[in-house]
């Protein structure tokens, strides 16, 4: 799958190199290290994942926030050693402790579900049509748990009583056709509960539902990580939905994390210009009449990103050295980290004082 | 063939050296460029065969009854005499011509039903499928066989049985398409305009089965050979003294098993004429319609 | 579903109507008579007379085709020249030593097609999966009577392994009798306790199953792999990976279930090339089949016998097609709730 080297070779600027002593390290479920997935093709090279480094402590949800195309999903699959070939994985992605790139995947199968379990964005894709719900979360719950059938199928009843799926006993006998989008949704995320997992990882779990039952699953998804402490990856490309579900947020682009902190404080005093340049994008009621902001250009081509910072092209703040330097990723007082050679001052005085609404 | 002639033309006037992108091209489709090498190979010994067959292919010859391959005859020679490798080359003209004649006849009567099946719709296309349902109610091989039998052994009755048999097919994909662009508004408008149906279906809904009809027609030239081969081989297609693959290995049968040149060159024609075929059909396709495997 | 059903049936009458029909065209509006055939040579006036009337040809077309149709409703499909004997009553003697040959060779195709082509679309791209899609292009060039008469020289002629042609060496046959309880000597010699017996059954019919199987084996195996290497691209059989379902589980129920429904298609088909393909194998082992006797009806024009089974096998691939069908609704559950 991948070739694990603890070293970051190549890329210019370093890695986010927590402090000895740091608090938050020992505490971390999840530590994604300077991940790079790279998609080796005929003519071109695809470059998904170019340094990412992401820390996702226990017992928190984590919004990871991004475009399409900024590398959030793979990044995701990289957790646990599901990306397609001819997908080559490098750096490190420490999940509980076993380290996931260069691994076996006998060894990361074991992860699968009774660690990290996964909640996919289409949920009429993602489940089989030719099996019964009952069925697919049975044999899910045997795999994982190792535990007999009959045990397995009160185990899933009573995930689907937790998702709120009205008369769980016959919907064991249900086809996924004849379900819907919100109810396969839940039915994903009962999969996933029963498995006991200590990370939930939520592929953009809500982009493929109406905006109503968007609403239902974010705030159950919520309550259900608050009453079994799970820890949460919550991938999205939609910032009006992070505020109500995360503790702190990454920011992505073009395969690199640009900025993480709290959700309260990054969206109240974002430091890094693309971060700003999204939340002025992003029409929120309640604003008042404001002149929705484009960001000027497009998405970059992952084949040939440009040099130095990613988003030089199109960052209002960009300076002579962003076209040249990738800038390396910097930690601030109260959690924050930005990738940025000029990050955005603080609405309250010094870059220093980012973040003083801690998590 | 005619795109990387273009291409070449092209680049030749842009000083590329015509061998890199010639070099370039086979690389990526090695299977094509053997198969349509093979299939130029084969063209040429049809056409030459009256120049490069040392012997007269009906020569019968007792003194040199089942030669074995040697420097007399290249392939050996049959329980009459008769030159392997100069009737292996007059086959070749035989098969060639069938696989050509197989399927520009069923395309000749089964793309007309299609476009009118799929353009006027209604009670004429379900009746004009029903028919074609019955000619593809029979197990392959069998229609033909009946259809020959019916109208008596011979290659020539071979070949319009098996285009007869086949042209449903045609029918299906030319209605398919034109069926796709029936509710287009250009149909719409120029039936509006007063334009015929028939120029209709001539100027736009043909154009746009032309694609998969020349998918399906590379790769049926094939199998009209093998077809052709294996009513030969059982009796009621070709019949001595025409040339034709499956008959040679047909008259050789009571004596190959000892003999095993008089059936293994007809066969490996047959193989690798079919091989070459399906490999430039597969191009075609790959070409033109990726998505197929 | 019954509805689904009945229609289908319906429709299947229909169309048999309809090979009814071309079957009655082409052996009574095109040049050729029977009755030459049934006579032999120099017949009088008379007896040519007297044969058209009793077989109806001296009326006029359609009530011909009447008579037809009522005779074929009715089970009768006339007798056969050759063999003097009611042409339903030759099928009966012939079917079951074809349907032995096919049936062997569409299980064994399933059974080695199926996983080669699971294998080969789990390993796309990589080398064993370059060999088995070449071996494929390449086996559908090869001509099934040169496969046949290549097994033939090989096993025969050079190695002396296995027999010729024909169902049981004649010698055998005379000394171990058994009673033909199924039709199918593979079962009816075990059942008789006779292992010479099964034993010369068993040579005898290797050659032609392993040329049946070879033959149509490259297209079930090619489909097959395309089919999976779609299935495989699917979301759910990512979901299955990612709570860590074993390999072979996946491959074997999660995706190959998703290519049933193409698959079965495919299936079907071949049951009808192996029908096709039993005819030309049939002739070149001489084997006591429905095939050869197709064959022999028509190059010796003996129009009852090549009516009737024509008529017969393709009844018996539509009959296929429709249990293929129906097997849709038991594959697909999506179909059921419509």
């Amino acid at each position: 799958m991948g070739v694990a080297t603890t070293a970051p070779t190549g890329q210019p600027g370093g890695v986010f190199v927590p402090q000895a002593g740091n608090a938050v390290m020992t505490d971390n479920l999840l530590e994604i290290r300077d991940l790079h997935v790279e998609f080796p093709g005929l003519e071109r090279t695809v470059k998904a994942v170019r340094g990412c480094t992401l820390f996702v402590a226990k017992g928190e949800v984590m919004g990871l926030v991004g475009e399409s195309g900024s590398g959030k999903s793979i990044t995701a699959l990289a957790c646990l050693g599901l990306v397609p070939p001819p997908g080559r994985v490098t750096g490190s992605i420490r999940l509980d402790g076993h380290e996931v790139v260069g691994a076996l995947d006998a060894d990361n199968e074991r992860l699968r579900g009774g660690v990290a379990a996964m909640i996919f964005q289409n949920p009429g894709k993602a489940l089989n049509p030719f099996f019964t719900i009952g069925r697919q979360l049975t044999d899910v719950i045997v795999n994982v748990r190792r535990i007999q059938q009959a045990a397995a199928r009160g185990i899933a009843i009573a995930a689907l009583t937790e998702v709120r799926i009205a008369d769980p006993d016959r919907a064991m006998h249900k086809y996924p056709h004849q379900l819907s989008g919100g109810q396969l949704q839940r039915v994903m995320i009962a999969m996933a509960l029963a498995c006991k997992p200590k990370l939930v990882i939520a592929d953009e779990p809500t982009t493929a539902l109406d905006v109503t039952i968007q609403a239902q699953v974010i705030v159950l998804l919520r309550d259900l990580a608050r009453e079994h402490g799970l820890t949460v990856l919550f991938i999205t490309h939609d910032l009006g939905v992070v505020g109500s579900v995360c503790d702190r947020l990454a920011v992505m682009y073009a395969g690199r994390v640009m900025e993480s902190g709290s959700v309260d404080g990054l969206l109240a005093s974002p430091a890094h210009p693309y971060t700003a340049s999204l939340l002025r994008a992003v029409p929120m009621l309640g604003r008042g009449r404001t002149e929705l902001m484009q960001i000027p250009g497009t998405v970059p081509n992952m084949a040939a990103p440009p040099p130095g910072c990613a988003f030089h092209p199109r960052c209002p703040s960009a300076g002579p050295s962003c076209a040249s330097e990738v800038p390396a990723m910097r930690e601030t007082n109260g959690g924050r980290s930005i990738a940025c050679h000029h990050p955005l001052p603080a609405p309250a005085g010094s870059s220093e004082d980012v973040g003083t609404l801690a998590s | 063939m005619t795109a990387e002639v273009v291409n070449v033309a092209v680049s030749a006037a842009r000083k590329v050296t015509t061998t890199v992108r010639l070099l370039h091209f086979t690389k990526h489709n090695v299977l094509f460029v053997v198969g349509c090498s093979l299939f130029l190979a084969i063209v040429l010994a049809a056409i030459f065969a009256p120049l490069i067959a040392p012997y007269d292919p009906t020569a019968i010859n007792f003194l040199d009854k089942l030669m074995p391959p040697g420097r007399q005859h290249l392939m050996g020679a049959n329980d009459l005499g008769q030159d392997i490798f100069s009737q292996v080359l007059y086959g070749a003209r035989t098969s060639l011509m069938v696989g050509v004649v197989v399927i520009s006849l069923a395309m000749a009567i089964g793309v007309p039903i299609g476009l009118v099946a799929g353009y006027f719709g209604g009670h004429l296309d379900t009746a004009l499928m029903r028919i074609s349902d019955v000619f593809l109610a029979f197990p392959p091989l069998l229609l033909p066989i009946a259809i020959t039998a019916a109208l008596g052994t011979g290659l020539f009755n071979a070949m319009m049985a098996l285009a007869v048999s086949w042209f449903p097919w045609y029918s299906r994909i030319v209605r398919g398409a034109v069926m796709r662009i029936n509710n287009e508004l250009y149909i719409s408008a120029a039936r509006a305009m007063g334009v015929g149906s028939v120029r209709i279906m001539l100027r736009h809904a043909l154009p746009n089965s032309l694609t998969p009809i020349i998918v399906q027609g590379s790769m049926d030239f094939g199998y009209a050979i093998l077809a052709a081969a294996s009513l030969s081989f059982i009796g009621i297609g070709a019949q001595p003294p025409t040339p034709e693959w499956g008959l040679m290995a047909a008259l050789s049968r009571t004596r190959f098993i000892d003999n095993w040149w008089t059936v293994t060159f007809p066969g490996l024609a047959i193989f690798v004429t079919v091989l070459a075929v399906n490999l430039v059909g597969d191009g075609i396709r790959d070409t033109l319609d990726p998505k197929q495997q | 579903m019954a509805r689904y059903v009945v229609q289908r049936l319906i429709l299947m009458v229909g169309t048999l109507i309809g090979v009814l029909t071309i079957t009655f065209l082409l052996t009574h509006v095109l040049p050729g008579s029977p009755v030459e055939v049934m006579l032999g040579h120099r017949p009088t006036q008379d007896q040519v007379a007297a044969v058209k009337h009793q077989l109806g040809l001296d009326l006029p077309l359609w009530r011909q085709y009447l008579r037809f149709l009522g005779e074929i409703a009715q089970g009768n499909f006339g007798k056969s020249f050759l063999t003097n004997q009611p042409v339903l009553q030759d099928i009966g003697q012939r079917l079951m030593a074809t349907v032995e040959l096919t049936t062997l060779a569409a299980i064994c195709i399933i059974l080695i097609g199926v996983p080669i082509g699971v294998l080969s679309a789990v390993k796309a791209n990589s080398p064993i999966d370059h060999f088995v899609r070449s071996l494929s292009v390449a086996g559908v060039a090869l001509p099934a009577f040169m496969l046949g008469m290549l097994l033939q020289m090989a096993f025969y002629g050079w190695l002396g392994w296995l027999p010729l042609q024909g169902r049981m060496a004649s010698a055998t046959l005379l000394d171990h009798r058994f009673p033909a309880v199924t039709g199918l000597f593979l079962i009816d010699s075990l059942l008789a306790g006779d292992l010479v017996a099964f034993r010369d059954v068993a040579a005898h019919i290797m050659l032609p199953l392993a040329t049946l199987t070879l033959a149509n084996l490259p297209l079930v195996s090619r489909t097959t792999r395309n089919l999976m290497v779609e299935a495989l691209t699917e979301d759910y059989v990512r979901t299955a990976f990612a709570y860590g379902l074993p390999r072979r589980n996946v491959y074997f129920r999660y995706a190959l279930k998703a290519t049933l429904i193409p698959l079965l298609t495919v299936i079907g088909l071949t049951y009808g090339y192996l029908l096709g393909g039993a005819v030309v194998a049939e002739y070149v082992f001489d084997w006591p089949g429905i095939g050869g006797y197709v064959v022999r009806a028509i190059t010796e024009s003996d129009y009852p016998a090549a009516v009737g089974v024509t008529l017969f096998l393709a009844s018996a691939y539509l009959t296929i097609n429709l249990i293929v069908d129906l097997l849709y609704f038991l594959v697909d559950p999506r179909l059921r709730s419509s």
